[in-house]
């Protein structure tokens, strides 16, 4: 993507989604609920399915008769009209038989002057039925129109006498004017139509209120009626959903003519006198002022991609100016022709009187008979707002659909920048409170249906948040902080950060730089960052890209998420990695990292290339609490501490542990042999002690795995050596673990770390006192309980993220 | 026992004459002597006995690599030697203490103290340890002989009046942290303070964190994060105290021959403190009549890795900040072209930062105090001794001995401290390969003690009638509570 000048334009008209050869006969409206262009014909009317593209799009042509509104049902297949008859008449229609299915609805009217003044339907409820809501000057009528019997019953009767009526037919709000400058608003889609407060608007002496004047607009979770006063330059905006939020004000620059747009949850006010539009987030805060420099707006330019609105695919206006634009010929309008757009270049008069705003995004040209829809260029949002702060970047772009790309761009911008911690600390709060809000919109029926635990699945929570834009810690380690690494170290793409440390520490100079290219590629390049990335490397004290990482993690566990294994695990190897031993040792004793198999397997992988005794005492003591025995008896046998694994596995009750792999090692061991010739008759003696006493007492003692052991235990051939242990076919058990493979950021090659242990959540024996790895706590310390939060990582990144029920007090040893 | 004399040499060294007598020879390897007023022959013969046990033992060594001689007792003396360089030995002479004969005051009875060689030992590395710290390296000293005389003979006597023989303990041995019990949030939120404080503050190097002498966060290399651990804090018998310096017989005030390029060692020197009070330990003096570089005390120390920093550490409501700053000095020696590296301005703003700022130690106090407090206000439901030598965590119970009457606040009478040295030494030196001990002596109770893949824990079990099986029971039952989340082979 390329980047948006800072001039580009935040907001642009899409191009000609429907156009049409305008002539008096014509009419065009917008049915939001179906996002379907309606283009009222002599001989019927055109629905064009403006969502859908090719083919799909064509929509269909509807043989009836010209009427003054029509407005498809919530299923799609019946649609309500309203003719301009005396009286006026209204009717549920088939779409497919137009002519011979047309349900009246029974208008209940009082006699004497009256005019319907809108009409719409409720979202449905139910599949039986759906509830069409008819404003009209005596009141707000809801009628019951059953697919089933083609029956229209009226239902509900809020009497009023009302001038002008405003509607959102998707929240089921209507406000009515009942007096020159009083509303009264209703909310119909709930379980009980309800009659709120009605209220007094500001307005100026002599002013006088019009239709265009106020708007329902749904902004994020909430409902608001918002009154433009073109006399005064303002915009407020009233919540009617309850007192929450505040009644807000904006200052458009002064009076003229408005007229309002939302996208993306923004606030758009048009000012149609100076042609320029201002973008509102009405989360911003309380003092509310435009999130980008007012400006006009562009239009999408020819051979411009959906997401291509910079680098010339938008050619930015000036005030009262006419831009060249994409424009769509609808060809074919026959029944059986599809529609077809083709480009050709047209002016487009923006902010035109002929525009009418038909829905929250939705903008028809009726002098040039064109239909656009309001679009965003997060780019240049994004870009202006940089210039004021990161944190605001990423607060607005959160709010937005599909910014993932923008805030991780932002993020790296950051790192590249060595922001100070402070700021990030700040900015990874915003991050992670979206984060937190969306993992806990995952129904807990749901989240609980793949694990036992409390917990989600990162698979899981990207599906259910769809579009909105979250970061999850694959996101930051993997597109930010990782690219990071490899910039300041000069490594190829992908290349793996432990192989990367390991050459670092022992090995000769590290891999040769990657080609400009390369790191061009994972944005490593430029603003001297090559002479930061050494500084860094340089550093004595912990290294920014490390802060960063803990900083992150930090985020994360202040709101209760425990944070991914793929960040813990680019914790560790960047630690490695930068030489931060004693750090690592630390974030282990305070189990800032957890227990998981990856990180003992890494361990197990760092004392083994060091020698470290830390290293290989963590993973014993991890092995422990996760019941990997397996990785234990590796450590032991490593130890040639030969005598010592049997007893290991026989007081732990260990019968998936398979005895011929041990019995193999100590066996090849010549020199230990040589140096003690009774350690393998011992080994084998310990075996045939725990054989015996478990066939003695099988309920205390379980039996040790002898298959194929009969090489060294002549006597036990034909009875153990040739049957599975309890419980295990085979030695399963066994083999599903690997050694640590070098992976950048526990990228690869980890199994599954589904707790082992079935009373521990983690693993953790929960009566312990003494944390690992050592003694200085004296106790686990009653701490708030975490929320319970499991993730799957994709692609081989470890399947489950454990929760945990308590954090626990650790310390020392 | 008491510390008779301390003796630096380097037997290599030659006299300087073209046709040296014996005594040039002799005089010529003897670097320091304590006590400096004793008379050359006296040095002489210390320096021959040393040398030739030395040459002695060395007969008998397993390999090139392994230590000579290490310690001999005689009646009246106990001496320790180290090879604390190469080529630089200390020896330390401990006289046994006396008691008076029953037959009149001829007849003097010495005690064969209940001190262990390997104790004392630690204690000889300690010295040297410190002096290397605080001034670098001896042989850093070589062509400059009467300049580190000059401070031997500040630092030894002052070292020597903070030995207490009495209360020498396996623990100081072991030369561990005790660490600090808080929660992960909590480190977290320590590891970003500092982090961001390093960054606002560029001048300091490392930064670590103790609460109540706990060591809660070291952003230092462990060496010597463990050497300044132990010099700021800890004593010889295992406790631990944030006013240790600030003490007798520590508590020496700075003066202008202790700074830097002065005469005087700064051992022991700190800005004094009244009573528990916060204020600067290292740094500016607690005492508004001076500002600037001259008030300042921030000694220079010597690191690991050959290069050198100025300590600067305050106590603020019981955690002590501790940071090591860019030193601005070269070569070997500590006190070679040292100089303040900053702005002495600075400090306050740096102080203030610390405490103040967002995060920092006043945000941070209450979290600190109520989860270490949760914790160490249990009480421990065995005496124990512990010790973890990979990553150096040492812990002894808090619960009180009842010896008699008395209650000592001691995890382990002296006769149960001796034999835990005993237990000690054959862990780490006569036999490796022995894992666990359970020792009765009449009239006391039974004293295990385990050693297990670089850790080692002893329990003193109270009752002097428990029987084997049952001390074998409590032992295991120790275990069970302390260690199911470790790996105890």
């Amino acid at each position: 993507m390329a980047a948006a000048s800072s001039s580009a334009s935040p907001l642009y008209l899409s191009a000609p989604l429907y156009t049409w050869e305008v002539s008096g006969e014509d009419h065009v409206s917008y049915d939001e609920f179906h996002q379907r262009v309606l283009h009222q014909q002599p001989e019927g009317f055109f629905a064009i399915d403006i969502a859908k593209e090719g083919l799909a799009r064509d929509g269909l042509l509807v043989k009836f008769r010209p009427v003054r509104a029509i407005r498809f049902s919530p299923d799609g297949s019946y649609f309500a009209y309203l003719a301009d008859t005396k009286p006026p008449t209204m009717g549920a229609v088939n779409v497919l038989h137009p002519e011979t299915i047309d349900v009246p609805v029974p208008l209940r009217t009082a006699g004497g002057d009256w005019t319907i003044l809108a009409f719409f339907w409720l979202p449905a409820v139910y599949v039986e039925f759906a509830d069409l809501v008819v404003v009209s000057t005596m009141g707000i009528d809801v009628y019951r129109f059953t697919y089933d019997t083609l029956t229209v019953k009226h239902l509900r009767r809020f009497p009023a006498t009302a001038s002008i009526c405003w509607y959102e037919s998707s929240s089921g709000f209507v406000v009515l004017a009942t007096g020159p400058r009083t509303l009264q608003p209703y909310l119909l889609y709930c379980k009980t139509p309800t009659k709120l407060p009605k209220f007094e608007l500001n307005l100026q002496r002599h002013g006088s209120l019009e239709a265009q004047d106020v708007a329902i607009m749904t902004l994020y979770e909430w409902t608001f009626c918002i009154h433009m006063d073109t006399m005064a330059g303002r915009v407020a905006l009233r919540s009617l959903s309850g007192p929450h939020p505040a009644d807000i004000v904006l200052d458009v620059q002064g009076p003229g003519p408005l007229r309002l747009s939302r996208v993306d949850n923004l606030l758009v006010v048009h000012r149609l006198d100076k042609c320029i539009s201002l973008i509102f987030d009405i989360k911003q805060g309380k003092t509310l002022t435009p999130i980008c420099r007012p400006a006009p707006l562009a239009v999408r330019h020819e051979g411009s991609g959906p997401d291509d609105y910079a680098g010339g695919g938008l050619l930015s206006l000036g005030s009262g100016m006419r831009g060249v634009g994409v424009v769509g010929e609808v060809e074919g309008h026959g029944e059986d022709d599809a529609v077809s757009v083709t480009d050709s270049h047209s002016s487009v008069e923006l902010y035109s009187p002929q525009w009418r705003f038909v829905s929250a995004d939705m903008i028809v040209d009726e002098g040039a008979g064109v239909v656009y829809r309001l679009e965003l260029n997060m780019d240049a949002v994004a870009d202006e707002l940089m210039q004021i702060s990161k944190v605001e970047v990423v607060r607005v772009l959160l709010r937005r659909i599909n910014c993932r790309p923008r805030v991780v761009s932002t993020l790296r911008k950051a790192l590249d920048q060595q922001a100070p911690l402070e700021d990030l600390a700040l900015l990874f709060s915003v991050l992670n409170q979206v984060y937190r809000a969306a993992i806990e919109r995952v129904p807990h029926k749901v989240a609980a249906a793949t694990t036992r635990r409390a917990t989600v699945s990162l698979d899981m929570l990207l599906q259910f948040v769809g579009q909105q834009t979250i970061l999850t810690e694959k996101d930051v380690v993997l597109e930010v902080m990782y690219p990071y690494l490899l910039a300041i170290a000069k490594a190829p793409p992908n290349a793996p950060i432990l192989e990367l440390a390991y050459q670092r520490r022992f090995g000769p100079p590290t891999q040769p730089a990657a080609p400009a290219a390369a790191r061009e590629g994972d944005g490593g390049g430029g603003d001297g960052e090559g002479e930061k990335g050494m500084d860094e490397l340089k550093s004595d004290g912990v290294p920014y890209l490390m802060s960063v990482a803990l900083e992150y993690m930090r985020s994360l566990l202040n709101l209760q998420i425990l944070p991914h294994r793929i960040l813990q695990a680019f914790v560790f190897e960047v630690g490695v990695f930068f030489e931060q031993d004693s750090l690592l040792q630390q974030l282990l004793q305070y189990h800032v990292l957890l227990d998981s198999i990856d990180l003992a397997q890494r361990l197990f992988g760092l004392w083994k290339r060091t020698g470290y005794a830390w290293a290989r005492q963590a993973c014993l003591d991890m092995s422990l609490r996760l019941r990997e025995w397996s990785l234990i008896a590796d450590v032991l046998i490593d130890l040639k501490e030969y005598l010592d694994v049997v007893p290991m596995l026989r007081r732990h009750g260990v019968s998936t542990y398979p005895i011929k792999e041990f019995l193999h090692k100590v066996a090849d061991d010549v020199e230990a042999q040589q140096a003690d010739p009774f350690v393998l008759p011992h080994v084998l003696e310990s075996v045939r002690a725990w054989r015996r006493d478990s066939q003695e007492n099988p309920s205390k003692v379980p039996p040790p795995n002898l298959r194929e052991c009969g090489l060294w235990l002549p006597d036990i051939r034909f009875g153990d050596e040739d049957s599975a242990a309890p419980g295990h076919s085979s030695i399963a058990g066994y083999h599903g673990r690997d050694r640590p493979r070098l992976s950048p950021a526990g990228i690869s090659g980890t199994t599954s770390t589904s707790n082992p242990h079935p009373h521990h959540p983690h693993g953790q024996p929960d009566s312990s006192k003494w944390s690992s790895p050592g003694l200085s706590s004296r106790s686990a310390a009653d701490s708030p309980p975490l929320t319970h939060l499991d993730h799957h990582a994709e692609g081989g990144l470890g399947e489950e993220r454990k929760a945990e029920g308590g954090d626990e007090s650790k310390l020392g040893g | 026992m008491s510390v008779a004399s301390v003796l630096v040499f380097d037997p290599s060294r030659k006299a300087h004459r073209k046709k040296p007598t014996e005594e040039d020879v002799q005089d010529a390897k003897i670097i320091y002597y304590h006590p400096s007023g004793a008379s050359p022959e006296e040095k002489r013969q210390q320096v021959g006995l040393v040398e030739g046990l030395i040459s002695f033992t060395r007969m008998f060594r397993e390999s090139e690599g392994s230590p000579a001689f290490r310690a001999v007792r005689t009646q009246q003396h106990l001496i320790v030697a180290r090879e604390c360089e190469p080529s630089i030995w200390m020896a330390m002479a401990l006289l046994h203490s006396t008691t008076s004969g029953l037959d009149g005051a001829d007849a003097t009875d010495w005690d064969d103290d209940d001190v262990s060689d390997t104790v004392l030992l630690a204690l000889l590395r300690n010295c040297h340890e410190v002096f290397t710290l605080l001034h670098g390296r001896i042989r850093s000293f070589c062509d400059r002989k009467s300049r580190l005389c000059d401070l031997f003979e500040d630092f030894i006597p002052a070292y020597i009046a903070t030995i207490d023989c009495s209360d020498l303990t396996i623990l100081h041995e072991m030369d561990g942290y005790h660490f600090g019990p808080v929660e992960r949030g909590t480190y977290l939120a320590i590891q970003s303070f500092l982090s961001v404080l390093q960054r606002n503050f560029p001048v300091i190097r490392y930064a670590a964190l103790l609460y109540d002498a706990y060591l809660v966060y070291s952003g230092l290399p462990p060496a010597d994060m463990r050497l300044l651990y132990s010099y700021l804090v800890s004593y010889a018998n295992g406790n631990v105290s944030n006013h240790k310096l600030n003490r007798r017989p520590f508590g020496r005030m700075p003066t202008a021959a202790s700074q830097p390029g002065g005469g005087s060692s700064s051992f022991g020197r700190v800005q004094l403190l009244e009573g528990n009070e916060d204020g600067f330990i290292f740094g500016p003096s607690n005492v508004p009549t001076g500002s600037g570089a001259s008030s300042m005390f921030v000694p220079p120390i010597a690191l690991h890795n050959g290069s050198t920093g100025q300590l600067l550490a305050f106590l603020y409501q019981g955690i002590m900040l501790v940071m090591v700053l860019h030193g601005g000095l070269e070569g070997d020696s500590v006190d070679r072209r040292a100089r303040l590296a900053f702005d002495p301005g600075e400090v306050p703003a740096l102080h203030e930062a610390a405490v103040y700022s967002p995060g920092g130690l006043k945000d941070l106090l209450p979290s600190v105090h109520e989860q270490f407090t949760r914790i160490m206000s249990q009480e421990d439901s065995y005496r124990f001794v512990y010790f973890n030598a990979a990553n150096h965590a040492v812990r002894k119970s808090n619960r009180a001995t009842a010896s008699g009457k008395e209650k000592c606040s001691s995890s382990l009478l002296p006769h149960e401290s001796h034999v835990v040295q005993n237990m000690h030494a054959v862990f780490t030196d006569t036999d490796p390969e022995c894992r666990e001990i359970l020792l009765k002596s009449s009239g006391s109770g039974w004293i295990g003690g385990k050693n297990t893949l670089d850790r080692e824990f002893f329990v003193a079990l109270d009752g002097s009638n428990l029987s084997f099986t049952k001390a074998q029971d409590e032992m295991q039952k120790f275990g069970t509570i302390h260690f199911a989340n470790i790996f105890i082979d």
